[in-house]
Formats: C-alpha cells, structure tokens, sequence
C-alpha cells in the first residue's frame, strides 16, 4: 500500500516535471560533463609544483602584456584557501557551540515526559520546529541582512537551524529514556530537581555529547557552502572558482572540503564511541 | 499485635485500572508495622500495581489506600505545591528495591546511595552531586554495611547484577524509611547472589523495625522473605495467610 503510494508520487513528479519540460538536460550534455571533467582532472594546486614560473600572456602582435609566476600565485592561492577553511571550520565550531547552548533549555521543555506546562511546551516545541525547518543557507542570507557579510552571519546562522535539530533530538532522546532509574530516584522523595540532575541528566549527557558532534560534524560540511551567501568562509572562494569558470581551482576547493570533512568526521567518530 | 497499634498500610476496596484494563479489584488489606508481607501471584495478576499504589506511583481509580497516615488517593495526581510536598514526604519514608536496572548507570555506586537521601537534603547543591560530608559518611556506611565499599567509586553499570541489587539495598538502607517495597529483589540473580539479598533484606528489616513488602516469584523464597503472603489472581485478593512450613506447596495449589 505504502509502496503503491510512493511508487504514484514518484512517477507523478516524473509525468509532470517532463509535460512541464523541465527534464531536458541542455544543448550538449556529453561535450560539457566532458569539457568540465576534463579541466576539473588538473586541479589547480598541481601548479605549486608544476606551474610555469614564467607564463607570458600576449596580445594578438606578442607583445608580453604580463609575466606572472603561476607557483608563487598558487601558493598564495592555497593560502588562501587555508584561510577559508580555518574560518569555515571556527563558524561551525562556534555556530555548534552556541546552537548546543540553545538547544538545551528547548529541549528539556519539548521532552513530553518531563511534563512541562503545556504552554511551555508547545512553545518550546514551535520554536525547535521552525529552526529545523529553515535551512542554514536561508539563515545565512536572513542574518546577512541583519549582521553584514562576514563570519557572524555564518555562525549565527549555523546556531539558529542547528539549535533546532540539536533541541529535537535531546527531547528525544530524553523522552526514550529507560525510566525505571529515573521512577526511583523519584520514589526516594527527590525534589523535582534532584530527578533531573541526578536521575535524568546522567543518563542523557552522554547521548547529548555525542550529537553535538555528529552535528558539528555536519555543520563542517554546511559551512563550507555559507559563503555563497556572503556568509564567510570557503564558500566565498567556491562561488569565485565557478562564477570565473576557473574548474581547476574549484578542484583544488573540492578536493580541500573534502579532505576536512574526512578528518573530522574521523575525529568526531572516534571521540564518538568513546562516549556511548 | 496489639489493636492500638496503627497499621502501616490500610487499602479498602482498592480499584486501579489502566484503560480497559482493571489491575486491581477491591483489594482490601491491613499491614501493621514491623510485619513482613510477600505478594504472589502469576504475571498480571497487580503484584507491581499493588506496590506502585503503596508508593503513589500509581493512579488510583476506587477504594482507598493509607500509607503512613497518608491517604495516597488524594495525592494520586499532585496539583499543588502543597500535596507535591506531602508526596515526596510520603516516598521518602517508603524505601524500594526494585528488580533488576534501576540504578543510574553512569554514576558511582556512592552517587547512586547517596540519592537515598535526596529527600532530607533538598538544597540544589546535590543536584551537581556535592552532599553534605553527614550524609556521605552515612552512605558510605550503608556501602560497607552491604559489603560493597570497595565499589563506592566504580559506575554502576560497570557491576554485576547482585552487586547491583547490594547496592540498591544500601540506598533504601541509606533512606531509612519505615516501610521497604521489594518488587522480586532477587529476579535474574544466581541462586549464590539471591542469598545474599535475601540475607540483607532480612537484616535490614530487622535492625531498623521497618515493615517489608515484597514481591516474591520464586515461591521457596515466600517463607525466608515473609511472615506473612498475600495471594493475588486477576487483580483480586484471593488469599491472606500466615507463613508456615507448607505454605510454598499450599501456594502451588492455589496458584496452579
């Protein structure tokens, strides 16, 4: 039945996307995938090494207009792109950080068995509701009005949709709690508080940690497209590589946010396991 | 048992149901203090309810039930501040060892002890686990007294499942309530670590004249646990007999 129901939707969206003619796939999709492959296989940082330190460029009579050493600006480029990856790698950092703040208050009154008054908790609940369901990019553009271009934008942005995702799991994962443990803190007399703190909160932490990274985690790779909007970081570059068609520099940014990403993702599992 | 004597538990006509359900029916009982009272029963038969009734865990829909001079059916859904306050009183002076993982896992068995005494010291101090050093002497006398002071600082999920149980004892130890609920103290424990609990049960009871309730499965344990058995089948009371040697095979009989 269900089967039957996403099978429909998906021919559905195939029937009326191809009536409205929007699944052509351009003029020439072989010469470009070719064309962009191609310039893409010589990523831009090979240059450092291999780059002609002397490439002239001359007009039509070869006149020499400009002599430019293609490995010393590479260098620099890749410095560069350091930069951006540091500031990306701190605006999710941060950005984690403050949504890991958040997301606690939230997430305790959105948690249905800690019992918060019900206005409280609807609240609690819209709120992580709607952070959740806003992109980070559209945060990004939103606090770029508000805060100017730069990396504030980036970390406020990344906090306000990861506050959102970081609240709903911690009521979660409160909410599955085994709450036998918790019943009999409470049966010893404890005040309200004392469950929580002594009961609760023990048995949550740990859980809540280990988010907060998987979302860091995620947070790097969101990052890294921030800039697009002016939001600071490796994105600002990323958008510069493709607007100037420069695929061998975009290359080199792609193979960089990888790189990152791999690492931390690494970093983050093994910190991770440890923890459960 | 002189008649002056209040009796610790009183329930009359007791009616607890969860939905379509009914748990218990007109169970009427009287338990005076210092007596010590097994439940039997087969699965589903309101053994649990009966003890999450005494403890105000538990909603009560009829009848009434006395705890301590508190009529727990009035504190069922607590409202106020005031019935929240009379609540917790009313738990701090039922201690419980329950079967199986109710310890907080990822704290010391010290931590988990100490809890015992959450009721006498409410100051949000202890909510960051920092007690005052008269309660930690306590607990950690509760520890030694069940053997288990050389855990005081290992987590507990790190402990065997008798070790555990031990554990649990030294917290209801280290609540020093008048009434002790056990909901099968020794389920899943091998036949060495049961009669270790049991043991501790037993002393425990005596040294502080508390009143045991326990839930028992095992009928061989009901005269070791108890002076005393009641007899449950379908919510309902059907049996209230004194303890004697027969009565593990008389239980068979009645429960088939």
């Amino acid at each position: 039945m269900l089967l039957v129901a996403c099978a429909l939707l998906v021919l559905a969206s195939l029937w009326t996307l191809a009536a409205e003619d929007e699944l052509s796939l351009g003029r020439k999709p072989w010469q470009n995938l070719k064309k962009t492959v191609a310039e893409m296989s010589e990523p831009s940082f090979l240059r450092v090494w291999f780059g002609d330190t002397n490439s002239q460029m001359r007009d039509q009579d070869g006149k020499v207009l400009r002599v430019d050493d293609q490995q010393a600006n590479e260098r620099r480029y890749l410095a560069g792109v350091g930069r951006a990856l540091w500031t990306t790698l701190r605006i999710a950092t941060l950005g984690t950080a403050l949504a890991a703040l958040i997301a606690l208050p939230f997430g305790l009154l959105a948690a249905r068995t800690l019992n918060a008054p019900r206005p409280l908790f609807w609240f609690a609940k819209g709120v992580l509701d709607t952070l959740r369901s806003i992109h980070t990019l559209v945060f990004g553009l939103f606090f770029v009005g508000i805060v100017g271009l730069g990396a504030t934008a980036g970390i406020l942005a990344v906090a306000a949709h990861s506050a959102g995702t970081l609240g709903k799991l911690l009521a979660e994962s409160i909410e599955t709690l085994d709450t036998h443990p918790v019943d009999a803190v409470r049966a010893t007399g404890a005040t309200a508080g004392q469950v929580f703190f002594l009961g609760v909160w023990p048995a949550v932490l740990p859980q809540y940690v280990s988010q907060v990274l998987y979302v860091w985690e995620f947070n790097i790779r969101d990052s890294t497209i921030l800039g697009l909007v002016g939001a600071g970081g490796l994105g600002l570059l990323l958008s510069e590589a493709m607007s100037l068609f420069q695929w061998g520099r975009l290359a080199t940014l792609l193979i960089a946010i990888v790189l990152m990403v791999t690492a931390f993702d690494a970093v983050s599992r093994a910190v991770r396991k440890r923890l459960v | 048992m002189s008649a002056a004597v209040l009796p610790v538990i009183e329930a009359q006509g007791l009616h607890v149901h969860a939905g379509e359900n009914t748990l218990l029916r007109d169970v009427s009982l009287s338990i005076a203090p210092g007596e010590r009272v097994a439940i039997v029963g087969h699965n589903g038969a309101g053994k649990s309810t009966l003890l999450r009734t005494i403890s105000a865990f538990s909603r009560v829909h009829g009848g009434r039930v006395n705890v301590l001079g508190t009529d727990v059916t009035l504190l069922g859904e607590p409202r106020n501040s005031q019935k929240t306050r009379d609540l917790r009183q009313l738990r701090s002076r039922v201690a419980q060892v329950l079967q199986g993982l109710h310890l907080v896992g990822r704290l010391s068995a010290l931590d988990n002890v100490l809890i015992g005494g959450a009721a006498r010291t409410p100051s949000w101090l202890t909510w960051f686990r920092r007690w005052p050093a008269r309660e930690r002497e306590q607990a950690r006398a509760a520890l030694m007294r069940v053997g288990m002071a050389w855990a005081a600082q290992r987590r507990t999920d790190s402990l065997s499942g008798g070790e555990r149980q031990k554990v649990a004892i030294a917290r209801a130890l280290h609540q020093n309530a008048p009434v002790l609920l056990a909901d099968e103290p020794t389920a899943s424990l091998d036949a060495e670590a049961a009669d270790e609990v049991i043991a501790l049960l037993r002393e425990l009871v005596a040294e502080r004249k508390a009143t045991l309730i326990c839930v028992v499965h095992d009928l061989d344990l009901v005269p070791r646990l108890a002076e005393r058995v009641i007899v449950l089948r379908r919510g309902h009371l059907v049996a209230d007999v004194k303890v004697d040697a027969n009565t593990a095979t008389e239980l068979r009989g009645i429960l088939k």
